[in-house]
Parts: structure tokens; sequence; C-alpha cells
């Protein structure tokens, strides 16, 4: 079920033009990044880097920047001569915000359901409902109000929401940063789960280096405003699946992703020309 | 907590009771000292509004007042409610109905009334046209607010999920704008029930506003209290009746919601 896409981001940059009289306000500079299909990259920077305005670059919600995003199929899921097997030209994504966003007018159930659109509707879509509900941890909580349940549930809840529509990629924007760390550490493991279930691209924006490097097969780090990517550490060659989040590796390559990011703040110019770091392992 | 609340709701009606006694004793003490000749109390004015009704004229005035009412209404709410989301939402259809809004709220009640009148003529469809001009401006201004507190990030969500135009309408927007069109339509409802009596006395020949006009001419204060009264007490019972329609609507789901903070509550 290998249905991953890879993505392509060349040369992008971003400026939010300010309001009338405003200095505008540079967000992206030059950011190249490739994903393959199926990998989990993580994206590591301070608050307020430009990862969110990367992420919503490559899931289309913004269309106003420079430079290229494209998406490549799998192997496995590529068609005749290459070409890419989405209808649509793009592929699917589906997107975790950090607050779960769910209509609070609508029961857990509807909420999951609503982003099928006219899919929805029918008789095995329900069944589709809440088998993700299952397989987030909330069998039986169909019938509630978002209100009625704690953040780290209504994360879950986003979750099954981004995963239902099958996606090609799973954007993730700090998803468990407002949970309490036990919560967070649970649902780091659920979302391991479902990623190798699903075998979909997930990228994860963090600014948490622990995190990053113990859910990712890769970490990219970025510099403080405007963002650009300063290096990367391959953790998969270094820690292989399934992790013991314990294990001195993760602390060790968290280090060395806190002194990337400590060191293109210090040093925003230099820092962004071409490290690459390496690591010991 | 619910057993609290019902206490509380047990205590809310016998303050409203005393509240609408308060009133009738302050009406009844004015008309004793004044002499129920010159300001008939209470009793002298639901006397005369049960001879109204005798002969068939209460509810013929009234009948005709709330059809005007009504339509005026219908068509305010809906062109209010729309033009105030394109306004709330859209910049450019906000700078375009700008100085339309404000001619709108700032122009004296009267003078769309009597200019209805000399162009269109002394009918219905003038007064109608009139309360409309006066009644949808303030609706546009509550709506316009109402799209304006739109949760963005709920927006983003249903573009993220690629949701059908629709979809984001019926079911990201609509929840939201909800409880300002029931705020709205409550005090578009009053707005309109008071400029009703106000065009007819102007320029109608039937209707509540016709009668206290007539009842003036012929300075019967018994009649202009009676009709007067009518007037509030029909208010209020579609008042209470709108707000427990909103209530019942928004049980459904704010009672079993303790965490979201959007704007919701305005009512």
């Amino acid at each position: 079920m290998n249905k991953g896409a890879g993505i392509i981001v060349a040369g992008v940059s971003k400026t939010y033009r300010a309001a009338s009289g405003g200095v505008p306000k540079r967000a992206l500079q030059g950011v190249n990044l490739t994903v393959a299909p199926g990998e989990f990259v993580s994206l590591l920077g301070p608050s307020g880097c430009g990862k969110t305005t990367l992420l919503n670059i490559l899931s289309g919600l913004d269309a106003d920047f420079e430079g290229e995003v494209r998406f490549t199929a799998s192997a496995a899921g590529a068609g005749p001569e290459g070409s890419v097997p989405w209808p649509s030209g793009r592929p699917v994504i589906g997107y975790v915000f950090q607050e779960a966003r769910l209509l609070p007018w609508m029961t857990v159930r509807d909420n999951v359901r609503l982003v099928l659109g006219r899919r929805g509707r029918t008789a095995e879509a329900a069944k589709r409902v809440e088998d993700w509900l299952a397989r987030v941890g909330l069998q039986g909580f169909g019938d509630y109000y978002p209100g009625q349940l704690s953040v780290g549930m209504q994360q879950r809840v986003a979750v099954a929401r981004a995963l239902i529509i099958e996606p090609d990629v799973l954007v993730m924007d700090e998803p468990f940063s407002a949970l309490d760390e036990l919560t967070a550490h649970r649902m780091r493991g659920a979302l391991l789960r479902l990623w190798e279930e699903t075998g979909c691209t997930v990228v994860f924006v963090t600014h948490n280096p622990v995190e990053a490097v113990s859910l990712a097969d890769r970490v990219v780090v970025m510099s403080p405003s405007p963002g650009r990517i300063v290096g990367e550490l391959d953790v998969s060659a270094v820690l292989p699946r399934p992790r013991n989040h314990e294990d001195p590796a993760v602390w060790q390559l968290s280090r060395q992703a806190l002194r990337l990011m400590a060191e293109a703040g210090a040093n925003p110019v230099q820092a962004g020309v071409d490290v690459k770091e390496g690591y010991g392992g | 907590m619910r057993t609290g609340r019902r206490i509380a709701a047990g205590k809310d009606v016998w303050l409203a009771i005393v509240s609408v006694l308060s009133i009738a004793a302050v009406w009844m003490l004015v008309s004793h000292v004044l002499s129920p000749a010159v300001f008939p109390g209470p009793k002298e004015t639901l006397q005369f509004l049960w001879q109204e009704w005798q002969r068939g004229r209460l509810w013929r005035h009234v009948s005709v007042t709330m059809e005007r009412v009504l339509l005026s209404f219908a068509i305010s709410m809906t062109a209010g409610v729309l033009a105030g989301i394109l306004m709330g939402t859209l910049r450019w259809a906000e700078r375009l109905g700008s100085a339309w809004l404000l001619t709108g709220l700032s122009i004296p009640r009267v003078v769309p009334i009597v200019v209805a009148y000399i162009l269109i003529g002394l009918n219905d469809t003038a007064a109608v046209v009139a309360i409309v001009l006066v009644v949808a401006p303030s609706v546009v201004t509550q709506i316009q607010e109402g799209a304006r507190a739109l949760d963005q990030k709920l927006i983003q969500m249903a573009h993220a999920f690629r949701l059908s135009r629709w979809a984001l309408l019926r079911h990201v927007v609509a929840p939201q704008l909800f409880p300002y069109i029931a705020g709205t339509a409550r005090s578009a409802m009053s707005l309109a029930w008071k400029m009703v009596v106000f065009a007819e006395l102007v320029g109608r020949s039937s209707g509540v506003g016709y009668q206290i006009s007539f009842f003036f001419q012929m300075f019967d204060m018994r009649g202009i209290l009676a009709y007067g009264l009518v007037m509030v007490v029909i208010l209020a019972a579609i008042d209470r009746l709108m707000m427990r329609a909103w209530d019942w609507y928004a049980f459904r789901w704010r009672s079993r919601q303790a965490v979201w903070t959007g704007q919701v509550g305005v009512s």
C-alpha cells in the first residue's frame, strides 16, 4: 500500500507584503528540499522561522510564492511512462494543524466524515469513519462533540480526519506541541504506527529537537526568519526502527540538531551558506 | 450545575412577573393621579380593547400591520444578511458599500417613508420599501461584524481538505454566523414593528398606526393606549418565541461545548 508521493521544493522564497506603508517581511529564502516517497521528514526550526509558511506552500494553501514545488509518484504508484497517478495533478494531502481545528458544532463522527465530501454519504464511508476512529484509539467516541474531549483526544480526531482521505502526503504543523509530554509521547507512537501502516509521506514541523529526531528518517534544520535550510541529519542511518526513545543516540542527535539551530541563529548569514553537518555514528 | 440552573430559572420567572406587575402598578398609579378620564388605566384600556375586538376592528388592523411587518422583515433580513456577508468578507464590497451603509444608518427615519410615499404613492409597496430602507442597514452592520469575526483557522482547514464551496458555507461559515443572525433578527423585528406604525400613521388608511392617528384626531386616549398595548404584547411574544427557537437550536451542541472559545455567544 505504498502510495506516498515525493516532494521537490526548488528555490522557494516567500515574502509577505505588508499592509500599506509597512516593510515587506521575507519569510522563506531560497528553500531547496527533496523528500522521497514514503519518507518521514521533520522540519526543525525556531518559532517564526517560516515552517508553517513552507507547509502551507507544500499543501497548496498558499500559491503566492517564488520558486517551484513538484510532486513525484512512488515507483509503485507511478502510471505508464512515469506519469503521475493523481487525477487532479496534485497528490492528496492531509493536514494536521497545531490545534485540532474541529468544527465544534459537529460530532466527532461528522467532523471526520465531512472531509470525505460527497463520498462520505455511503454506508461504506460510515464504516470507514468508525474504523479510523478506532485506529486512533477513539472507538465509541463518534457521538461526542469536540468540546467534550480532551485536547489530546481532539488531536486524535484531527489525525483520523487527515488520514481518512488516504493522503499521499501528510503534513503536520507542531501537532503535539500543545499536549502534555506523556500524551504527546503516546501520540508519537500512534503516529509512527499509522505511518508504517499507510505508507504515506510525512512532513512534520516541530521546534522540539528530541521530537524531530525520535520520529523522522531525516531532520531538516531551518534558520530563524527568513527561513533557510541550514543543515540536515540523516537519523535513519543511525537509529534503526523500531526506535527506543531512551536510546542515547536520540539525545546525541537532538543535541546536534539543537547546535545547528543555534549556529544558524547566532550567525544567520554564514550559517546559511553550506552546512551539512556530519554526525557521530 | 443542572439543578442550580433550574432553581435560578424559577427565580427568574418570578422576577419577570414582578417586572410586568410593576409596569401595571405604575400605569395604574399615574392614571389614578391624573384621573382615568385623562389617562385611562389598564382596566379602562382593556375594556376598550375588548370592544374593539367585538367590533372586529382590532383583528383587522392588527393583521394588516403584521403582514406589512413580516414582509418588510423578510426582505430586510435576506438582503441585509447577504450584503453583510459580502461586506464582512470582501474588501472591495466593504469599500463599495460603506457610503451606502453610512447614509442608511444616519438618515432620519422619517425621510425614506416620506420619500417613498411621494415617489411610489400612498400604498403598501411604498410602506414596505421605506421600512426595508430603514431596517436593512442595521442588519448589514451586525452581520458584517459576524462575518469579520469568522474563525479563519477553520476556514483554512476547510481549504486544506478541499471542501466544496457549499460545504464550506453550510458547515463552516453558517454555524458561526447563526448567533449573529439570531441577534440581528430580534433587533430587526423590533425596528420593523415600530417603523410600520410610523409609516401607517403618515400615509396608510389601515393598520395599527392608522388607528392610533385616528384616535389622536379624536383625542381618545383609550384608543391610543389600547393599540399601543397590543403592539407591545405582540412584539414581546414574537421576541420570546425567537429567543426560544434560538436557544433550542444552540442547545444542541453548545451545552456540550466546554473548550471552544470562538465568537459564538453574541445574542
